[in-house]
């Protein structure tokens, strides 16, 4: 992909007396270089002094990818609007579901073809907050559909992250409603498991707890979400554990 | 209300019974919301049945509402104690001899989070739920 080239003037530290052995290097305020993630080493001294790429540049990336995906995702929504506003045909998203009139619909993310039993799920548990009143069960549990949305965002922020990180495809979880007005995500793959609860307050944390059933006294994970970061590392690794193989 | 029966002590080996509305099964099973407490102050927990003064199928009769239909769970004691912060306590209630409380936090912190993932770990079918056609006691 081309870049948009960017004056070094901006950027360089000169060091006199280095030479860089280019003849056909140009002055510096006429020299133009492509912006690198990561410093580019210029010698093997050079290679053997950059730093590793630690995992928390990476958990890094994925949010700022994820971020991206956000800020892309709202783009093409206000342009769909707009177009749907002048009667001019529609933009063909590439979704895994048909579009649907529900308001439900449009915390679905843009999730591929490959996710299908993740926003299968998704569809199938618009059911917890459509719920007819059922005269039979006065314990019902209920939820609101801004906590069902909420909880929907953690779900399809972390699979796209794993899928678009490792290639993996989580499993689909068990959506319901919880206590409280909550809302429970629940994962099985034996021997891997993990439930993350949403609050129906939407200033407390959800929390999650996950465990290895061949080894559950030294070998879980728990936890509180950052309401800051999109993606929480502890459950971003145990849902890897679920993906399919 | 605890008059007139004693309050007793639950020995780990017996069980725990507990209906299970049909509309919280999902895929053959119990959703892990079902695990939750209910009342306040000192009545508030878990509302299960002790074995010792209770069928799974007199604890499935119990439900108030005609219409109610699902299934009932069992649960070991011993399986529930150690959960962390579960406590099990007899809580005998005038027509209900075997009413026993479930205590400990079961939502809005880890901790809660925690007991109800591992509630999915030690429930078994009593009676399971299959349908309005018919249902089967589970060996």
């Amino acid at each position: 992909m081309r870049r948009n080239p960017i004056n070094i003037e901006l950027l360089e530290v000169e060091e006199p007396g280095v030479e860089t052995g280019c003849s056909d290097w140009l002055p510096s305020r006429e020299r133009e270089m492509q912006p690198l993630g990561f410093a580019a080493p210029q010698s093997h001294e050079d290679w053997s002094n950059a730093p590793a790429i630690t995992t928390q540049d990476v958990y890094r990336l994925a949010a700022e990818l994820a971020q991206m995906r956000e800020q892309i995702s709202q783009q093409l929504t206000e342009i769909q609007q707009k177009l749907s506003q002048r009667r001019e045909p529609r933009l063909r998203w590439h979704r895994t579901k048909p579009d649907r009139k529900d308001t439900g619909q449009r915390v679905l993310r843009f999730l591929p073809a490959d996710l299908s039993p993740v926003s299968d799920a998704i569809e199938n548990s618009k059911a917890i907050f459509n719920r007819p009143p059922d005269p039979s069960d006065d314990l019902a549990l209920r939820c609101s559909q801004e906590t069902w949305r909420r909880a929907i965002k953690i779900l399809t922020d972390h699979a796209l992250t794993v899928w678009e990180k490792a290639k993996a495809i989580i499993r689909a979880p068990v959506i319901s409603a919880g206590p409280d007005g909550s809302v429970d995500l629940y994962w099985t793959a034996e021997p891997y498991g993990l439930l993350l609860n949403v609050p129906a307050d939407p200033t407390q944390p959800a929390t999650y707890f996950g465990d290895d059933a061949t080894n559950p006294d030294s070998n879980r994970t728990s936890g509180k979400l950052n309401s800051s970061k999109l993606i929480d590392p502890g459950v971003l690794m145990w849902l890897a554990h679920t993906a399919e193989q | 209300m605890s008059e007139p029966w004693p309050i007793e002590q639950i020995p780990d080996a017996d069980l725990l019974f507990m209906r299970v509305h049909r509309n919280d099964i999902q895929n053959g099973q119990p959703i892990p919301g079902v695990f939750k407490n209910r009342g306040e102050g000192e009545q508030e927990g878990m509302s299960t049945d002790w074995s010792s003064y209770s069928t799974a199928e007199q604890t499935k009769l119990r439900a108030t509402k005609p219409a109610w239909r699902g299934g009932v769970i069992q649960m070991g004691v011993g399986h529930v104690r150690k959960i962390p912060r579960q406590t099990v306590e007899h809580a005998p209630l005038l027509v209900n001899r075997a009413h026993t409380n479930v205590k400990g936090p079961k939502s809005g912190s880890v901790e809660g989070t925690q007991a109800r993932y591992l509630f999915m770990k030690v429930w078994r079918w009593a009676i399971r739920y299959e349908g309005d056609a018919s249902a089967s006691t589970a060996a």
